[in-house]
């Protein structure tokens, strides 16, 4: 019983270390495409490495604390890829270079990402914000991957392979037919998986998109990244309830298997 | 039992606390209308350990108690409704609703910190402790437990619930504390200010509690700073008789419980008793 005599808060154990608020300095905050930003920052002090497909809480000083995933990682820096909405992500936008934000994480549940699986991701909307982080991560899992792009236009499309590494092949799949494949991420993600195997699928996106990704990939083991309300990230004030289940998005997601979901992908 | 505010606003947020491995489920604090409460950053985890919480008295309002109140008793806790109000009248029309839909007790919030006009507004005058539990109490005979935090007057506070025929007090509620980011110069709560909880008010709790057993030797239901059996242990032998778990709920929740109470029960029989029961209190033994 001797070990009970360190309180369990007391230690600054690594998930402890992930609620606190942690300072960070603007190196940049730049447009991407019609629909997208990115923002790299410097963390004041080190933060738990995250896994895909992990968020941070990501609070703009006097004005609000939003979820975003991780677009990219490494010892000095953090990007976020995300798209204008409204208060929160509209100011935002507006921190320039030299700025000070704070960030609450790496929060929610890793993926578990066996080595060498061969992967086909699928994204979609703003889905797209943390492909860069999950081809990274499976990279140096050394599993072979493929990504689908969906878009409305051409106009939201960026060069993926500018804010990531390794990406091999991608995708495009546009429902304006101006770029690539004609028609929806869901339909091409279809036609691959009746003609090669794979051992993962994982979908990020709208709910639409990933009902339908979640059919058409019936059968394999297909994950998909889900949004909710998240308020406080840390599985406390139940925002994040997936209705008409018992899951926190923020401590039980933001991945979770087509069938713990379904129900709640439908209505 | 865990804390008022952890989960506890919908019928999800109670199956998820049964999972927890609780005996009992407090409901968030209820009030007659849904409120929104604050926007983001609402809870924030401090460099002592502890966490500061503005969410503001979010809830679905008594509209969807009713529900939450099935799901609790067909689960097979012992269901018990936080209930919250700016006014005498506010705290009985939300208790009817929750007695009508079977709540097994009532615990009045009477102690929420960063909430105007709600809770420790309220809390901090025993006169207006006694009126309300005295209200809410002529309702029914379902047991009704006032909540309070602390004040100047909590002995004073706790003496007037139990006048007014509250069966138990729940000790402690959050403490008024502030964060401020020292980069962006900017405080971080939303609301600016809220409630500490964690072990940085664990003391403080167990001060509360052994001054009010220490008085009236009522029942209580002791909370805050909770991390551990040995935590829980102080508070039982201050006089709490039941435990609640709030913030440290946000680790490992399954784990924490069943580690709580598996080390209060090698303390009791280590000291050589057989039952807790016999330990609430022990502190004031000369
Ligand atoms: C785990 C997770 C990861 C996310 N990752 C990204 C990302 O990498 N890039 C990106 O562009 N977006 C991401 N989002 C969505 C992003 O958090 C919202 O777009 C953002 O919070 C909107 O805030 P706002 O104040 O600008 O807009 P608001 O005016 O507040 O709302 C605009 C829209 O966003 C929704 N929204 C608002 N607040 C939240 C919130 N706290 N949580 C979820 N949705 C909200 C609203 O329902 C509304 O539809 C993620 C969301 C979650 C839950
Ligand atoms: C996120 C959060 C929300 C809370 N909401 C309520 C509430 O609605 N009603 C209430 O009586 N107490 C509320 N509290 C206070 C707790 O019930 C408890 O008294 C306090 O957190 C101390 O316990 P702890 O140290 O174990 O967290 C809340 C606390 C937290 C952390
Ligand atoms: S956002 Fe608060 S519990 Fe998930």
């Amino acid at each position: 019983m001797s070990r009970d005599w360190f309180p369990r808060s007391g230690d600054e154990t690594p998930h402890e270390h992930t609620h606190l608020v942690t300072p960070a300095r603007v190196y940049f905050n730049n447009v991407l495409s019609s629909r997208f930003r990115m923002i790299k920052v410097k963390p004041l002090r080190s933060l738990v490495t995250p896994k895909p497909p992990q968020f941070f809480m990501v609070w703009v000083p006097g004005v609000d604390e939003i979820p975003l995933s991780v677009a990219d990682y490494d010892e000095k820096s953090i990007s976020f890829i995300y798209e204008v909405k409204g208060a929160g992500t509209n100011a935002l936008s507006k921190l320039g270079s030299g700025s000070y934000l704070g960030l609450k994480g790496p929060l929610g549940k890793p993926l578990n990402i066996v080595e060498g699986f061969s992967t086909l991701l699928v994204v979609g909307g703003s889905g797209v914000a943390p492909t860069p982080y999950i081809t990274k991560y499976l990279a140096s899992r050394g599993c072979r991957f493929e990504v689908i792009w969906g878009v409305k236009k051409r106009s939201e499309l960026f060069n993926l392979g500018s804010v990531m590494s390794g990406v091999e092949y991608i995708h495009i799949a546009t429902e304006d037919c101006s770029v690539g494949y004609c028609g929806m991420a869901s339909e091409l993600t279809r036609e691959l998986v009746s003609k090669y195997k794979y051992d993962l699928v994982i979908g990020v996106g709208p709910k639409g998109m990933l009902k339908s990704l979640c059919e058409v990939t019936s059968g394999l083991n297909t994950y998909v990244v889900l949004e909710t309300m998240v308020k406080c990230g840390l599985g406390l004030c139940g925002s994040c309830v997936l209705p008409n289940t018992d899951k926190l998005l923020c401590v039980d997601g933001p991945a979770f298997r087509c069938e713990e979901v379904m129900q709640y992908l439908r209505t | 039992m865990n804390a008022s505010g952890i989960l506890g606003a919908t019928p999800e947020h109670i199956a998820k606390l049964a999972s927890y491995g609780l005996a009992a489920v407090v409901t968030k604090t209820f009030t007659e209308k849904p409120r929104e409460g604050y926007a983001p950053p609402i809870i924030i985890k401090l460099r002592n350990c502890g966490y500061i919480n503005a969410v503001g008295l979010a809830n679905p309002g008594i509209e969807l108690l009713p529900q939450v109140v099935r799901k609790g008793k067909e689960l097979g806790l012992v269901t018990i409704v936080s209930v919250g109000g700016s006014s005498l009248e506010e705290f009985v029309k939300v208790s009817t609703v929750a007695l009508d839909s079977g709540a097994d007790m009532l615990e009045l919030n009477l102690s929420c910190p960063h909430t105007r006009g709600y809770g420790l507004d309220i809390g901090s005058d025993p006169t207006n402790v006694y009126e309300v539990v005295k209200a809410v109490s002529s309702l029914s005979s379902t047991p009704v437990i006032a909540k309070l935090g602390v004040s100047d007057n909590y002995v004073k506070s706790s003496g007037k619930a139990l006048e007014g025929g509250a069966k138990a007090l729940t000790l402690i509620n959050t403490v008024k504390a502030m964060i401020i980011d020292v980069y962006s110069a900017k405080p971080i709560l939303s609301n600016v200010f809220g409630g500490m909880s964690g072990p940085p008010i664990h003391p403080i709790a167990v001060k509360v509690v052994y001054d009010v057993y220490k008085e009236y030797e009522p029942e209580i239901v002791g909370v805050g700073g909770i991390v551990d059996w040995i935590s829980a242990a102080e508070l039982i032998l201050a006089g709490a008789e039941a435990l609640q778990l709030g913030s440290a709920l946000s680790t490992k929740p399954r784990e924490l419980v069943d580690s709580v109470l598996e080390g209060l029960k090698e303390w009791v029989s280590e000291l050589g008793y057989t039952r807790i029961k016999d330990l609430v209190g022990l502190a004031h033994k000369k």
